[in-house]
């Protein structure tokens, strides 16, 4: 789907910023100066759907965030405070988001994806709950979102991943990866840090020579494609080599140091913070999908301690991330989904840890197309099971789907030319959250 | 009568509904008071041969330290960030403190009964009167901060048997020495290999020195702790170092197992060194270590991981609170 609306304006202002910030890398900043300005928040808004996935690697657990069961065998230490939402109460670790539930975000607590594995769950609930497991290059979700809300003539990136940690990358061992829509939606990965390798190219060679270079390859590409035409790979190899110069001008998106101090202290020294406000420029910038992975949240020994240690972030930058998308205009157009590959167990182990528990956890969306302040279903008493609106990995991706204006029954074609759809047939979202 | 490790026989095991976290016990009786995750306090007269628990409510959250003060009077705290006085002839709560502004991790009472010291992750350490429940003195001496930028956690506290000192240990391994009288700072010790900053696997922390013990005629300092772990906190190594804490010298280190040092305990005359663990499968132990020759000399493996610990005055009794029990051992000879 290409949601490049074809208007003069939108036109005039991509290729502004883009024409700018290829000149940035020569010898400015002048296009990274429009991050911010009211004129281009305002165009990605009319322009532009988003998604930015906050995904807690390792399984975080809901009963020290979303779904408390405080004064119970399994409820462990925590207490639980008030939202906004009248009567909703989380734990006590995420104050700044309790304020904030009934502004943007809804919950849902009632995923069962029976899934309880880091490997097993990262497959299911990065690609969706395929029903055809034959079709082994089915891409991943940040992919899908990529291909669906690129827009044909930018030169950023469409899809990139921020890891603060490698087990997020090395134990949920799906290649997050773009599959039978090409290589052109592959994520940039980019692993305990807040910028990609290699953007610039190596020194021995001039911008000049680059350029050369480049068009000499395009040249060659194309004469090697033409009569090919039916190869989606070798078309998606050339639209990667193509944007090569796009991506590679857009680096200093990930250069926070052009952040004035304030907002950089606002997000706070950790690395999850930076790569949230690196995550923020780059949906300012109108990259499709960002996806912010903070791991590692495994916690079979000492879980109050780690939850203690790691949810007062994630209630930080959840916290921060929203007011501040909401202050560029931004959240409106930009959905942001939380959530692990699993949950963790209400029972408690001799380690005074929680294992993985696929049965009953929560996860949250916020902005786009979601009604703010809603909550949906319920677990039992000890949170064991779910007992109202039970929702399953297809629901949740076809919510997500929907929240982004995207329909989930869409079908694509698989390499093999079988029809694919997004969400199972008969898959119906969760229409109580959305707005 | 002796106490040897040597002879250590388990004489008594008493179920009870949550894991206990803290054990205390009443010199010169059989008596001894344990709360854990449900809340409750429990009074228990382990002479009994079938010992009836009783259950005192009053806590809203993990119980996690106890300790006997005298008389009549037993003070709790806990995670609901609470001071509780008990008088104990009666089961009823006489005093109750929002002492802390976080978790509440540890009470230490002197001696002579008449001070007692709290530790919380609020980073502060109090100082009570324990008759009138007056805060004489807040103790700032540790950062609220880990190196890394997350909340730091003032896990334990220790008085030493003269009641002149008191040190306080923390989630970065960073100890302070006070003295109780003035509140000052006398001694400083860093023991790094009790934090572990994981940037890479995990992108969080893991560790801290979970107890203190001052050794009978006060000149040692034992930490006890977990050295390192991995990406699921459940695997790392149990450390103790022991400080010659006046002129900061490390004299010991022992590591061994898999599981976290929650409990260390001097003999009254400093034969020993006891250190009791939680952990997985058979790492939940009991570990008896010699000082003069630098070795440890006895281990045995508890049937519960002991989360809370208390060693008699003679040093002849063992209590260890863990999962869903308390345990008793005797090592009279």
């Amino acid at each position: 789907m290409n949601r490049f609306c074809g208007s003069p304006s939108h036109h005039l202002t991509r290729r502004a910023f883009l024409g700018n910030a290829t000149g940035a890398m020569i010898g400015g900043t002048a296009g990274l100066k429009m991050l911010g300005t009211p004129l281009f928040a305002e165009q990605l808004k009319r322009e532009q759907k988003q998604c930015i996935l906050i995904f807690l690697a390792g399984g975080a657990s809901q009963l020290e965030t979303w779904d408390p069961k405080p004064g119970t065998s399994t409820g462990g230490p925590f207490q639980t405070i008030p939202t906004s939402i009248p009567g909703y109460h989380v734990c006590e670790l995420l104050p700044k988001m309790a304020e904030r539930l009934s502004q943007h975000t809804a919950v849902v607590r009632s995923l069962d994806t029976t899934n309880t594995d880091h490997d097993a769950g990262a497959r299911v609930l990065l690609r969706g709950n395929r029903p055809d497991d034959s079709v082994t290059d089915y891409p991943t979700l940040g992919s899908v979102l990529a291909h669906e809300l690129e827009q044909r003539d930018a030169r950023v990136p469409n899809h990139v991943a921020l890891y603060t940690a490698y087990v997020g990358l090395t134990l949920n061992r799906v290649p997050d990866a773009a599959g039978f829509l090409g290589s052109r939606y592959d994520p940039i990965n980019i692993l305990s840090r807040l910028s990609p390798d290699g953007l610039q190219p190596p020194k021995s060679i001039s911008d000049f020579e680059h350029r050369q270079r480049s068009e000499l390859r395009s040249l060659l590409a194309q004469q090697f494609v033409r009569g090919r035409q039916r190869d989606g790979t070798l078309a998606s190899y050339n639209d990667a080599y193509q944007r090569v110069r796009g991506i590679m001008a857009s680096d200093q998106l990930f250069d926070i140091s052009k952040e004035p101090q304030n907002v950089r202290d606002r997000y706070g020294p950790t690395l999850f913070g930076q790569q949230a406000l690196v995550g923020r420029r780059l949906i300012e910038a109108g990259v499709p999908f960002v996806r912010l992975n903070r791991g590692w949240w495994d916690s079979h020994g000492e879980n109050f301690e780690t939850h203690l240690e790691l949810v007062p972030e994630l209630d930080h930058v959840m916290a921060v991330l929203m007011d501040d998308l909401q202050e560029r205009g931004l959240l409106e157009n930009t959905l942001v989904v939380t959530f692990s590959e699993m949950g963790r167990t209400p029972a408690i182990n001799a380690m005074r840890g929680r294992d993985h528990w696929g049965a009953a956890w929560s996860a949250t969306l916020s902005g786009l197309g979601v009604k703010p302040g809603a909550v949906y279903g319920a677990t039992n008493d000890n949170g064991t099971e779910v007992i109202d609106g039970k929702v399953d990995v297809a629901k949740f991706y076809a919510t997500i789907f929907q929240a982004l204006g995207i329909d989930h029954q869409k079908e694509f074609k698989a390499s093999d030319g079988r029809p694919v759809v997004l969400t199972d047939y008969g898959t119906e979202p969760i229409r109580e959250i959305l707005a | 009568m002796a106490a040897d490790p040597n002879t250590i026989k388990e004489v008594k095991t008493l179920k009870l509904p949550g894991d206990v976290l803290s054990v205390t016990h009443v010199p010169g009786t059989n008596r001894i008071f344990v709360g854990g995750t449900d809340a409750n306090v429990y009074a228990i007269d382990t002479s009994q041969e079938n010992p009836e628990p009783t259950a005192w409510q009053g806590h809203k959250s993990y119980i996690s330290s106890l300790a006997y003060v005298s008389g009549d009077s037993l003070v709790s705290c806990g995670w609901d960030k609470q001071l509780i006085w008990w008088d104990i002839a009666s089961g009823k709560p006489v005093r109750t403190i929002q002492a802390h502004k976080k978790w509440v991790r540890k009470i230490a009472v002197t001696p002579d009964g008449r001070t007692i010291a709290s530790v919380g992750d609020d980073m502060v350490c109090r100082i009570w009167n324990t008759q009138t429940g007056e805060l004489l003195r807040e103790l700032r001496g540790h950062e609220p901060l880990t190196p890394h930028h997350f909340l730091s956690k003032l896990y334990t506290c220790v008085i030493s048997l003269d009641g002149q000192h008191l040190a306080t240990a923390d989630r970065v391994g960073h100890i302070v020495v006070w003295e109780i009288a003035t509140g000052a700072k006398v001694a400083e010790l860093d023991a790094p290999l009790f934090y572990h900053w994981d940037f890479d696997r995990n992108n969080h922390s893991a560790g801290g020195i979970r107890s203190l013990a001052f050794s009978a005629d006060g000149k040692l300092l034992a930490a006890g702790g977990i050295e390192n772990t991995d990406v699921a906190i459940i695997a790392g190594k149990a450390l103790v170092q022991v400080f010659d804490w006046k002129s900061g010298e490390r004299t010991h280190e022992f590591k061994q197992g898999s599981f976290v040092f929650e409990n260390l305990a001097f003999h009254h005359q400093d034969d020993w060194l006891l250190g009791a663990a939680g952990g997985s499968g058979n790492d939940r132990k009991l570990l008896f270590y010699n000082l003069q020759s630098n070795s440890m000399f006895k281990e045995l493996i508890a049937p519960t991981p002991i989360y809370g610990m208390a060693l008699s005055e003679t040093s002849e009794t063992i209590y260890g609170g863990g999962r869903e029990k308390v345990v008793q051992w005797d090592l009279k000879v």
